[in-house]
């Protein structure tokens, strides 16, 4: 029956949550997508229950559309049962799953001509002093870090997101926004400092 | 204090993506510098800010379904096609082991008495009207073994797979007419080759029609009724033919003939009323029904 197969996956989603998402063996990865290929069924349903809560996260930042996020999951794991064939292992499975989303994404979006995703020209924030910049977010309360959080640009909060939610490495990362993973770090720096701004901001307010 | 602040890797170290050895250095270092601790302090809130945001969302709880759903209804339609073909071809590789294992011997020693008897019979009767009598009958038995409870070892596996059995009943199809196709073909070049033939092609043409037909009788009347009838009724056709090759005036079978007639025939017709035959297997077996099928195994 199939809804007890989704409540007994989402329970194997929140162990696999606990446990972080992400896959470090590209072996397995590789024996999985291969069952995948073969149209194994419940290798589906694994692989929904490894990245499936956090590729709705993903989207759901990437679009602020709980349907939209609903629908670019679904695609994604249409596009990811169907083109397990062609999947090389250059990146790891969840970067190859999180690069999908994100392609699905800004497809969709670009049609739509949605206003919420940015283009990477949006202003570059001045670097201060490291020191002070630090202090100030560490000693920033939760509910004010949430808020300056969400005040930042995606070009920003991506790569904050898909590092330390969704906890992918440098080389994933790189992978999915198509950039090399020096620039990941820059990238990182950047948003924090960018963050700090927007925190800044807030307290004037 | 260490001259080389590790800066990059504390976003990494915070985020719990260090590799071990690379962690517990950056973590020794961080200790002892007042700014890299800071800096980690930073990230650390940081990412406890983000994973709270991120984890605020959850997926509905029907979001599986729904994909599972979605390749249900497209499965066919949008796979695909190299990963289709694959999918079929291991369908049918995986029918060796299940189907009786005596089909293989059976077939190649029908047809290669065809053969030996058309060497025999080379100046009294054409290798084409010999071969078109041994390569049906081997398709034949094949074809009425393939099939049903009495047939099928792997009736557990079967059931397990979610393949449709009208599926596997053409997988299966596809095994043995394959093999007695190869078997056949060979047997024909080879007697070419020993100029008992004559051209390739019309010799072919005599047994390929016959041979489908039989084939795909067997296999509609072996889902239907039963292997033993389907093998006793290929046989009385079988002799039938042979009496009336052997000795055409005799109009002892005349009211055979027709369908005899529209057995052994080598041309368009042939392969329609093969097709017929088969889509009456196909159709007949979801209605026998697996359960009944383990019932009488």
């Amino acid at each position: 029956m199939p809804g007890s197969v989704v409540e007994s996956d989402l329970c194997v989603a929140t162990i696999e949550l606990a446990r972080g998402w992400m896959s470090d063996r590209p072996d397995d990865d590789q024996a999985f997508i291969g069952r995948l290929a073969r149209g194994e069924r419940d290798a589906l349903e694994h692989l929904y229950a490894r990245y499936g809560r956090a590729l709705y996260s993903y989207a759901v930042e990437l679009t602020h559309d709980r349907g939209l996020a609903e629908e670019l999951v679904q695609d994604t794991f249409v596009a990811a049962w169907r083109g397990a064939a062609s999947f090389r292992g250059q990146a790891s499975l969840g970067a190859w799953l999180f690069g999908i989303a994100r392609r699905r994404a800004h497809d969709r979006l670009r049609r739509a001509a949605h206003p919420t995703m940015e283009l990477d020209s949006a202003l570059e924030v001045p670097d201060e002093d490291a020191l002070p910049e630090a202090r100030a977010l560490a000693s920033a309360t939760r509910v004010a870090l949430r808020d300056a959080l969400d005040a930042l640009p995606l070009h920003h909060r991506e790569p904050l997101s898909l590092l330390l939610a969704y906890e992918l490495s440098g080389r994933d990362i790189g992978a999915i926004l198509g950039i090399p993973e020096g620039t990941v770090k820059s990238r990182l720096h950047a948003a924090r400092r960018a963050l700090r701004a927007a925190l800044a901001e807030e307290r004037t307010r | 204090m260490s001259a080389f602040h590790p800066i990059d890797a504390l976003p990494e170290l915070a985020a719990g993506r260090l590799p071990v050895d690379e962690a517990a250095s950056v973590q020794g270092h961080v200790e002892t510098c007042a700014s890299c601790r800071a800096d980690l302090d930073a990230w650390r809130a940081v990412a406890e800010a983000v994973r709270e945001r991120s984890t605020a969302a959850a997926p509905p709880a029907d979001l599986l379904a729904r994909i599972v759903g979605q390749l249900d209804g497209s499965r066919a339609a949008r796979w695909p096609v190299s990963q289709r073909l694959r999918w079929l071809l291991d369908l049918v590789v995986g029918q060796i082991p299940i189907v009786r294992r005596e089909i293989w011997p059976a077939s190649a020693m029908l047809i290669a008495i065809g053969a030996v008897v058309s060497l025999l019979l080379t100046g009294h009767a054409s290798a084409g009207t010999v071969m078109a009598l041994f390569a049906p009958l081997a398709a034949a038995v094949g074809l009425s073994l393939v099939y049903g409870p009495d047939n099928d070892p792997g009736i557990e596996l079967a059931l397990a797979t979610p393949v449709s059995p009208r599926l596997v009943l053409v997988a299966r199809m596809t095994l043995v007419v394959g093999w007695d196709l190869a078997l056949a073909l060979t047997c024909t070049l080879l007697l070419g080759a020993l100029g008992a033939g004559g051209a390739l092609l019309p010799l072919v043409g005599m047994w390929l029609g016959p041979m489908l037909i039989l084939g795909c009788l067997c296999l509609a009347m072996a889902v239907a009724m039963g292997t033993r009838v389907a093998i006793a009724v290929a046989m009385a056709l079988w002799a039938a033919r042979i009496l009336e090759v052997s000795r055409p005036s005799d109009g002892l079978l005349a009211p055979l003939t027709p369908v005899l007639d529209a057995i052994w025939q080598s041309n368009v017709a042939a392969i329609a009323i093969a097709a017929t035959a088969l889509a009456v297997s196909v159709w007949l077996i979801p209605r026998l029904g697996v359960g009944a099928a383990l019932e009488a195994g």
